[in-house]
């Protein structure tokens, strides 16, 4: 009873924010509206996935924030890395350049490509689908201590391309080991039909892609693997688990493919292709997807809601670095991973501007805050209420010289 | 020789004649089969890129919203133009120097020389790159079109090297002898004689040597980086053609993206082979006093 | 022909003007002077650079030792194992197979323009041939994954299961990008530069014997056959090592259609690996230990197959240009 009306309250409060975003036309340059708090965000966002029509802009923010553009003379910023939340952060550079006026040119050429940009500072911030390792947090530590922000989740699917299947398979942990590491070959395969009873399968050949560049979706994908599958372990990591799991690993079968976009196409283009890619790309390209199993047994179809019930966790560590494979939560998508912005924590040491500097913090200020409102709508699951105050702190913590630059 | 010069004292044969007729039929074949290919990209281009082209595509840049249509590719065109031009005001001074100096330096270095340069012409284009990437950009702390444009410069100084020097070597022997005798110094015969009249040769080089630039991909992956945004400032990460091809062409997620790169690997072809074919025509349209005589 | 400004009564004016002809002498020491800088300082910034490169790569020789790296069959940066075998073979495969798809098809065009059109339409003939290396890498590996995979796909899994059963090395798999699917790629981009060179070759027969056989009563066949062929023999050696010279470099077309595996395929149909492609792909984000320095390495090798058989070509050019002036 109480739950019901506490949804009906919730739907109600969502549609009115909905209702204000679409009637402001465009985003306002300067403060955010002061709205009314919104409830916990998780409902916001599970409610907002039964609406995937509405656009928000970038003004739908519940609480009032004020946006600090103290950029001075420095209109540019750079970063590179993941192509997971690429479609996102284009999308913030278009609503920040109104909001402020400063081009953030973001260049997706891979996690490992954001971290080794970050590593070598030859951009002003990298991103990453994997927290940076231990070595790596020490090879940058010339230039500092790195500040990890998780700003987006989403979800890994395992996306193929067979005809004649009327709803989507289903696959567990093992089902999914034995494609990827090559000892299932065909589709029609007994493990696979054990957990599709009832499905004709076809005789065709299992042709798998994958990354052949340095990727953080890799790196969820492996890291769940890793979690579920002894054999993968063996197979891949020859039984070392931090040799399965990682941006890359080496593949025993299957073609390599660059980005998201490459493994898309791999898999359209093949009879029996399978890969795995982001949410978003299978379902703008319309490829079917399988329904995971996920550690509490039931079977979990990829969306915004289950990424999002799986990136709410009891607690966050307070390095922000967590894994959101095999997930303890019922209704979580197991494959789920974060994504996260990376800075120095003394800019001093890395940049040459100080106008540069506030630049970067004011943008990510914005981007876990102002930004989120966009994560919906491309299927990305937004900040978690009990996340959001360690983001708060980790962008705050990002000084110049010792100084903070957030006030 | 003689053996064979003998057995042609035959009478054609049918089976001789029928052989020569063979030799043509293949040869026809396979010229035309040269063309397929020609013709196949071409329209695969025309038919995917050509429906995006309009004067907003060229005065526009891609819009951030990725599933948007519309916009165009202006900072790629730009992006292009600005490390081709900047690869050319470095590589063209230096290259016709280094012409210069291999025609005035015989024996033994100019020989030297010439094998190094045509070592460099053959360097793939992405050892380049990694070259550039490690001396300039991990250096300056940043990538940067000026890295881009040094990566084309290198890539363009052997073809210009090898093209002035081709034109210098033809001139005509009057005209080579003639300054000499009328007491002219050597930067004097240059300044004055041999650089205006193989201008328009140097001209080719040069434009050949653009067209290839502004093709290449890979020097540009690791020094120039890519950027969403116009701009006009070579000290931050530049966009360029070749790079929004790649980047984009296979994104079926975002068939507006697509799209936009597919116009923009048309608008490249078209201006390689405009580059190409201008080249082309001026070495046929040559001066009279300086043609050489092929 | 602009002769500067000096004029007849200048030079008669000559021996009064010691002075300006040692100023001007110096300005020739001047021209030497920033043209040996200039050419010096280019080629030393360029020889830095590879010797940088060597040097950054030394590690990983040593570690696995030159011919241990060269022979080596694992590549696994996450176990830290580098070996550059499966590069190797891949792009000796797929240049293998441009060659001999594009070296029979470029003898031919070549021949069709010297011998056989008249020159008013062998000329454009020559050009639009020529226009072939006008488009950019990245268009052609577009292109190639996006068209000519897909259309190759059927005719690649007919062979590998007819031929393919009996000859494990057409045999399958065929998921389309593969060797073979480079090689085709790469036979498209060098027909222009062989057919190119080729055909200056075959213009510079010697009349004289052309004539010859033709007085003798031979067919255009027989031209061909027994002076063209045999005289243009090593001009055309120099085409095709130029040829697979170029085809050793290519990098974007070929790393979008090679399928990026890096193993040692079993047959034509696998996918594979080149050199310039894994760097291309895995350059950005090497950041395991010695994985740089590997990749890095593999550019070494690449230069130095680059310039070995560059080398080679520019060399029998050289002879035959040499031979073919002496002939007339």
């Amino acid at each position: 009873m109480i739950n019901g009306t506490r949804r009906l309250g919730g739907l109600a409060l969502a549609a009115m924010m909905f209702a204000a975003a679409c009637s402001s036309a465009g985003a306002s340059p300067t403060l955010a509206p002061t709205a009314t708090p919104a409830p916990a965000t998780p409902t916001a966002a599970m409610v907002a996935s039964a609406m995937p029509s509405v656009a928000p802009s970038a003004t739908a923010n519940p609480v009032a924030y004020t946006y600090r553009c103290s950029h001075g003379d420095n209109k540019t910023l750079s970063g590179a890395g993941a192509t997971f939340p690429y479609p996102l952060y284009t999308k913030w550079a278009a609503d920040y350049l109104v909001q402020c006026g400063v081009q953030v040119n973001y260049q997706s050429l891979g996690s490992g490509a954001g971290v080794k940009a970050f590593t070598a500072n030859t951009v002003d911030f990298g991103a990453s689908d994997a927290f940076l390792l231990d070595s790596e947090i020490a090879a940058v530590a010339t230039n500092g201590t790195p500040v990890e922000i998780p700003v987006a989740f989403g979800a890994d699917v395992v996306a193929y391309n067979l005809k004649g299947l009327s709803a989507p398979l289903k696959m567990n942990g093992d089902i999914i080991a034995g494609i990827f590491d090559g000892k299932i070959t065909k589709w029609n395969d007994p493990a696979i039909a054990a957990a599709n009873p009832g499905v004709t399968l076809p005789s065709t050949d299992v042709s798998v892609v994958h990354r052949s560049d340095g990727s953080g979706t890799t790196s969820i994908f492996t890291t769940y693997l890793t979690d579920v599958s002894t054999d993968w372990v063996n197979t891949v990591g020859k039984g070392d688990k931090t040799k399965s799991a990682g941006k890359t690993v080496t593949w025993p079968v299957g073609l390599g493919a660059s980005g998201n976009e490459g493994v898309t196409q791999g898999i359209n283009q093949t009879d029996g292709g399978v890969g795995y890619i982001e949410l978003q790309y299978a379902l703008a390209n319309k490829i079917p997807f399988a329904d995971v199993q996920n550690s509490s047994g039931a079977w979990i179809t990829p969306s915004l809601a289950s990424v999002t019930a799986a990136a709410n966790l009891a607690t966050y560590p307070a390095d922000l670095r967590f894994n959101l494979a095999n997930t303890p939560a019922a209704a979580g998508y197991p494959i789920s991973g974060s994504t996260w912005l990376l800075a120095y924590q003394d800019l001093s040491k890395v940049m040459k501007s100080k106008d540069r500097a506030n630049a970067l913090v004011d943008y990510l200020w914005w981007a876990i805050h102002a930004g989120q409102a966009e994560n919906p709508t491309l299927q990305y699951a937004s900040i978690p209420a009990t996340l959001l105050p360690l983001d708060e702190a980790a962008v705050k913590s990002i000084t110049w010289g010792g100084t903070p630059l957030l006030p | 020789m003689a053996v064979e010069y003998l057995a042609l004292l035959k009478p054609t044969s049918r089976a001789r004649r029928f052989q020569a007729n063979l030799i043509v039929f293949l040869a026809a074949v396979a010229t035309l089969l040269a063309f397929v290919p020609l013709a196949a990209v071409a329209g695969y281009l025309v038919s995917q890129g050509a429906g995006v082209i309009n004067l907003d595509f060229f005065t526009q840049d891609p819009p951030g919203d990725l599933s948007a249509t519309g916009g165009g590719i202006r900072n790629a065109i730009a992006g292009t133009f600005e490390m081709a031009g900047l690869a050319t005001v470095i590589a063209a001074p230096i290259g016709i120097l280094i012409a210069i100096f291999n025609a005035e330096v015989g024996g033994r270095i100019g020989a030297a020389v010439r094998f190094f340069i045509d070592v460099l012409a053959a360097l793939p284009s992405i050892v380049v790159g990694i070259f550039v990437y490690t001396l300039v950009v991990v250096a300056q702390g940043h990538f940067s079109g000026f890295a881009g444009s040094l990566a084309l410069a290198i890539i363009m100084l052997p073809v210009i090297v090898i093209s002035t020097e081709e034109m210098f070597r033809l001139l005509p022997r009057p005209i080579r002898e003639g300054t000499r005798a009328l007491g002219l110094t050597r930067w004097r015969t240059y300044l004055s004689v041999f650089i205006p009249t193989a201008l328009s040769g140097i001209f080719t080089g040069l434009l050949l040597a653009i067209s290839r630039a502004v093709g290449e991909t890979a020097p540009l992956i690791f020094t120039s980086l890519g950027n969403n945004f116009f701009s006009t400032d070579m000290s931050e990460p530049m966009q360029a053609l070749p790079l929004l091809i790649y980047r984009n062409a296979l994104n079926s997620a975002y068939p507006a993206a697509r799209d936009r790169a597919m116009g923009a690997a048309l608008t490249l072809v078209a201006i390689v082979l405009l580059f190409n074919l201008l080249g082309r025509w001026l070495v046929a349209s040559r001066r009279p006093g300086g043609r050489a005589g092929r | 022909m602009t002769a500067g400004k000096l004029s007849p009564s200048a030079i008669q004016d000559a021996p009064r003007r010691s002075m300006v002809r040692r100023r001007l002498r110096e300005g020739d020491l001047l021209l030497r002077l920033v043209a040996l800088v200039v050419t010096a300082g280019a080629l030393a910034v360029i020889a830095l650079m590879m010797f940088d490169s060597v040097r950054t790569a030394w590690p990983v020789f040593q570690n696995f030792g030159i011919i241990g790296f060269l022979t080596g069959q694992e590549w696994a940066p996450a176990f830290t194992v580098y070996g550059a075998w499966p590069f190797l073979y891949g792009t000796v495969l797929t240049g293998a197979i441009a060659l001999i798809i594009a070296v029979p098809i470029s003898v031919l065009i070549a021949l069709m323009v010297t011998e056989i059109l008249p020159p008013r339409i062998g000329q454009p003939v020559a050009i639009v041939v020529d226009l072939l290396a006008a488009v950019p890498s990245v268009v052609w590996g577009l292109w190639g994954l996006l068209v000519l995979v897909p259309v190759i796909r059927p005719f690649e899994r007919d062979v590998a299961h007819s031929l393919g059963q009996v000859i494990p090395f057409l045999g399958p798999p065929t998921p389309g990008p593969s060797y073979f699917a480079a090689g085709l790629i790469i036979a498209m981009m060098i027909i222009p530069i062989v057919a190119a060179v080729t055909r200056e070759v075959f213009a510079s027969t010697p009349r004289l014997q052309r004539e010859a056989v033709l007085a003798l009563g031979g067919t255009r066949w027989d031209v061909v056959r027994s002076v063209v062929l045999p005289i243009g023999r090593t001009g055309l050696v120099a085409a095709i090592l130029l040829g697979l010279g170029r085809a050793i470099g290519e990098t974007i077309a070929v790393t979008m259609v090679v399928g990026n595996n890096p193993l040692v395929g079993g047959s034509i149909f696998s996918p594979g690996y080149t050199l310039a492609s894994v760097i291309a792909n895995e350059f950005n984000e090497a950041t395991e230990p010695l994985h740089p320095e590997a990749l890095i390495a593999l550019g070494v090798v690449l230069l130095g197959l680059a310039i070995v058989v560059n080398g080679a070509g520019l060399i029998v050019r050289r002879r035959f240009e040499r031979s073919a002036g002496r002939g007339r």
